[in-house]
């Protein structure tokens, strides 16, 4: 939280308020167990990585992940992380329709993120990664596929926030919670990215 | 004697004796893995709480120096405006 949220946040525990609202600290719980989730995941793949003997990871009779693609993928993401942090600030100086109007952009970037993500997998199954082709593919599915599936979710959440945030009906607690379930997913990709990909 | 003899010849064989059976992995790489991936998903957990306590601690302070500050109290280090030092 930059000094303008720590203002925010005094003001409202000067006015009786909580210091953080019910939403984000129920998000905040289910962030925790979802990081451990992935913990739990990557940690696995590690292992099985280190575990096979030099020069056959990747598997050699398996496609090559796409890693350049990808990375532009990554961009965007981030760059949606980026688009809801700046609705996050216009929400509390220049009303709902500015904040809106970086939360359509967020959404934007996070469904082409998503619709990206499933183009590569079509492709990738075309040429042999599949769940039980190799331990690569069972890993790369599992894992990127738990990711978008939080992606999805993500989008869906913040869709339903973006048509409230436009009505100018959506709580400050709400998107708190939206905002740190997206944030969530935006940071884990880069993590999965380092250890599955590169 | 004889009771205690089978123990002090395992004694005398540490390295076959492994607590565990899977981190006794024979490659090195995979030995570091299993050492690393284990401080990370016991220290993960412990540095998320960390730094949510440390959260609301800090602002908890700063909460308390707002308050303050809003009563007319002196906070600690900054003029008090004209007050007698």
């Amino acid at each position: 939280m930059g000094p303008r949220g720590t203002e925010q946040a005094l003001n409202t525990l000067a006015r009786g308020g909580r210091l953080v609202e019910n939403g984000v600290v129920g998000m905040a719980i289910v962030v925790f167990v979802e990081v451990m989730l992935f913990a739990g995941f990557i940690s696995a793949f590690i292992i099985v990585r280190n575990s096979t003997p030099p020069g056959l990871w990747p598997p050699p009779d398996q496609p090559r992940l796409p890693v350049a693609t990808t990375a532009f993928n990554t961009a965007m993401l981030l760059a949606s992380g980026v688009a809801l942090f700046l609705a996050q600030r216009a929400f509390g100086r220049r009303g709902h329709r500015a904040a809106a109007r970086r939360m359509g952009v967020a959404l934007l970037l996070g469904g082409f993120f998503v619709v990206f993500q499933g183009v590569e997998w079509v492709r990738l199954i075309g040429q042999g990664l599949t769940l039980t082709s190799s331990q690569l593919g069972a890993f790369f599915y599992t894992i990127v596929g738990a990711h978008a599936l939080h992606a999805t979710a993500a989008i869906v959440a913040v869709g339903n926030q973006w048509r409230a945030m436009r009505e100018g009906r959506l709580s400050p607690s709400a998107f708190g919670a939206g905002q740190l379930f997206w944030y969530f997913v935006v940071l884990m990709w880069p993590v999965i990215y380092w250890q599955v990909y590169l | 004697m004889r009771r205690i003899l089978p123990f002090l010849l395992l004694l005398a064989l540490p390295d076959v004796a492994q607590a565990c059976a899977v981190c006794g992995a024979a490659v090195d790489r995979n030995k570091s893995a299993f050492v690393g991936t284990t401080i990370l998903l016991s220290l993960l957990p412990l540095a998320m709480l960390g730094a949510g306590l440390w959260w609301v601690g800090r602002h908890r302070n700063l909460s308390e120096e707002f308050a303050d500050r809003e009563a007319g109290v002196p906070v600690r280090g900054q003029p008090t405006g004209g007050g007698k030092e």
